[in-house]
């Protein structure tokens, strides 16, 4: 169990001049907080190269003198700087020490102390390796990225996934009863052999040495064979796992050939209208020149309309006078009221009669209306419903052209995707995904065999042994002991990998469950299930396996098992983490702020301002938040660590 | 590596006493004890195997 005292820094990238970060207490959070660009990476960085000399995706051997900061190399002349990270393990206080400078040789150096006392070298090196071994440092030093790499194995069982399942059960400690195995699998071996090889020498069991020796070889050529076997097994696996993922990509392009062939017959039906549009509207076209004249023509039908209302009074007014008039001529009465009239009255009545009607010609009236009549109607072809058609019409034409564009469009997208795979090739990827599923399955069997007939000459060879131990003296006894005791030991140590595994595996699923329920956000999702991989699968109320889970649900589902992995001595300390929160949604980041301390006893987090809210981080944390930093500009080559709470 | 160990101990003890009850218990704990304590070194894990099973039986051979 390792835990952190303080690292410091001497100029080590952008920490110029000697900083600190100190750790108080060997439970709880501490959280530096900088912007991008200010040295959160490279503080990760610098607990790695304090603890194993190396930076990741850098070859340090080459370039250490890299990480001095640029400013103080300047100032002194020469490229130097040093990392100091103290630690206490098992009440044992270390200090190791490395540090760079250009004008030594050799230029880097490291030294370990042990409670004040410096360690040799190798010695060192092995100390460093049993507290904190770098094999397993990805459960406890890792950022965003390096946690994507869990998500492969969470998922399928990719190549990554194999590496992380072999680092896990080396975590676990599956590793040691496995050696333990075949350390004593050899010596079972060389015992058999060499009580072959006495049992040759003997007349009562030269025979039964001879059969025993060929037995003992039948049986490693049987186990060569299996180990064989699985070896182009492993291979065809990966082989299959690769072409399922192509042909997943190919389930892909079946889908969108569906969907080009439905927008193949969107753009006939697209181009019969867009045909159809612009018949229509070609149908306009000689007349489309009136539209010119539209507006003067509107004028002219109104101009006309109030002439033609001005004749049509004028006649009424015309037809009246002399339907007037020729009843006066004819008749004593008046027009109107028909009562008798005074003469007088009648002639004065008569005179002004014809005077009206001699300013009204209701001839020229009524060849007057007629024109007007004839000039509205030629105007009204130019009326403003016409234009409104034309518009429509147009509209219509543009719409369909728009339809058309866009399909092609579509069309250009999906045909510039399904160019990457041809039909050919996806025939071929099925007959090899054919042919390597039944070479699995025959390579199955063929080991199932294998490992039935090395059973089978394992009990030929104890009898064979037993037989011999019937004629032999007291120095062959011991041989048989030690092939019996080891042959024993041999399957104690199998059937306790299979009981070990399992253990283990029932500890990681109930501990990473516990974790993943603070975790989640989503009340539904109840537990979390190990696979043999040691993948984790999500399980709702029904205990059925949630599918399709989102990224960042992977990204829980990994932080959960890297909490659950710190259970197991040889990674338990602290959790240093560069911005894990990458793919999180805000509610899902306060939930793991808030769980922080469930991850390990120290966590050490590099964020940056904003990745999630300050106070709340600080209020859900409450006494566990044990130190603030921030990371401080005081030049662009100068970031200062300033303690907010230490 | 202490409580992993503990851990395999103990499962090693359970399937040793269910179905091995004939195997010497200390000479399984000794084995063991040999893998832990030279995780990082197979080759000296190995040596001390072999010494370990051949002591146990060369002394079990002498008294039988």
């Amino acid at each position: 169990m390792l835990t952190l005292t303080s690292l410091t820094l001497r100029d080590f990238g952008p920490y110029k001049g000697q900083q600190i970060i100190s750790f108080a207490r060997e439970r709880g959070v501490y959280i530096a907080y900088g912007p991008n660009g200010r040295g959160k990476t490279t503080l990760h960085n610098a607990f790695r190269y304090a603890l194993y000399g190396e930076i990741l995706r850098r070859n340090r051997r080459e370039q250490p003198g890299e990480l001095a900061n640029s400013e103080s190399s300047k100032e002194r002349g020469y490229r130097s700087f040093a990392t100091v990270l103290e630690f206490v393990s098992e009440s044992v206080k270390y200090r190791l020490t490395r540090s760079y400078d250009e004008r030594e040789n050799p230029s880097e150096v490291m030294l370990l102390e042990r409670d004040g006392a410096v360690l040799a070298q190798d010695h060192a090196e092995k100390v460093v390796n049993q507290l904190a071994p770098r094999s397993v440092s990805q459960f406890f030093l890792f950022d965003g990225e390096l946690l994507r790499k869990y998500e492969a194995l969470l998922d399928t069982d990719s190549p990554e996934g194999q590496d992380l399942e072999r680092e896990i059960e080396r975590v676990l400690g599956i590793p040691l009863v496995v050696q333990a195995r075949e350390h004593v699998a050899e010596y079972r071996k060389s015992a058999a052999r060499r009580l072959a090889d006495i049992a040759k020498t003997e007349e009562d069991t030269q025979r039964l040495g001879a059969s025993l020796q060929q037995a003992e070889d039948q049986k490693a050529s049987l186990q060569q064979s299996a180990e064989e076997i699985l070896k182009d097994l492993k291979s065809a696996q990966s082989r299959l796992d690769e072409l399922e993922e192509q042909l997943k990509s190919q389930q892909q392009s079946e889908v969108l050939l569906d969907r080009l062939d439905g927008l193949r017959q969107a753009l006939k039906r697209a181009d019969d209208n867009q045909d159809n549009a612009r018949q229509a509207l070609s149908e306009l076209a000689p007349d489309l020149w009136k539209l010119l004249l539209s507006s003067r023509a509107a004028k002219h039908v109104e101009h006309l309309a109030s002439e033609i209302e001005k004749g049509e009074a004028d006649l009424s007014t015309a037809r009246a006078l002399e339907r007037d008039l020729q009843h006066l001529d004819h008749q004593a009465d008046c027009p109107v009221c028909h009562r008798g009239t005074d003469p007088q009255l009648r002639e004065q009545l008569l005179s002004e009669l014809r005077d009206q009607l001699n300013g009204l010609n209701s001839e020229q009236i009524r060849t007057n209306l007629e024109l007007s009549r004839a000039a509205r109607k030629k105007w009204e072809a130019f009326s403003p419903m016409d234009v409104r058609l034309v518009v429509d019409r147009d509209k219509a034409l543009r719409a369909y052209q728009l339809e058309r564009h866009d399909i092609l469009e579509e069309m250009d997208d999906i045909e510039a995707k399904l160019s990457g795979i041809g039909e050919e090739t996806i025939r071929q990827l099925r007959t090899e995904r054919h042919q390597r599923s039944l070479q699995i399955f025959r390579a199955n069997e063929r080991l199932q065999k294998h490992e039935e007939q090395i059973k089978e000459q394992d009990t030929y060879i104890q009898g064979l042994i037993r037989m011999i131990g019937r004629h032999t003296g007291k120095t062959d006894r011991t041989i048989i002991l030690k092939e019996q005791v080891a042959a024993e030991l041999v399957k104690l140590f199998e059937e306790s990998i299979t009981a070990y595994r399992a253990k283990l595996r029932r500890k990681v699923e109930k501990r990473a469950s516990e974790v993943f329920v603070d975790l989640a956000a989503e009340p539904d999702y109840q537990r979390l299930s190990i696979t043999d991989g040691y993948g984790l699968q999500i399980l709702g109320p029904d205990d059925e396996v949630i599918t399709g889970r989102s990224a960042g649900y992977e990204h829980l589902v990994a932080l959960s098992l890297i909490a659950a992995l710190q259970d197991s001595a040889a990674v338990r300390g602290p959790v240093i983490m560069d911005s894990p929160f990458g793919r999180l949604d805000p509610d899902h980041t306060a939930h793991v702020v808030a769980a922080l301390p469930k991850l390990a006893r120290q966590v050490i987090l590099l964020a940056f301002e904003g990745e999630f809210d300050r106070q709340e981080a600080v209020n859900a944390l409450g006494p566990n938040l044990v130190g603030e930093y921030t990371l401080e500009r005081v030049s662009g080559r100068h970031t200062r660590l300033s303690a907010q709470r230490s | 590596m202490q409580d992993e160990s503990s851990e395999l101990y103990s499962t090693v003890r359970e399937v040793r006493e269910e179905k091995f009850p004939g195997l010497d218990a200390k000479l399984v704990e000794d084995l063991l004890s040999i893998q832990v304590q030279y995780a990082s070194d197979p080759v000296e894990a190995r040596k001390r195997t072999e010494t370990t099973i051949s002591a146990w039986a060369t002394d079990h051979g002498e008294k039988g």
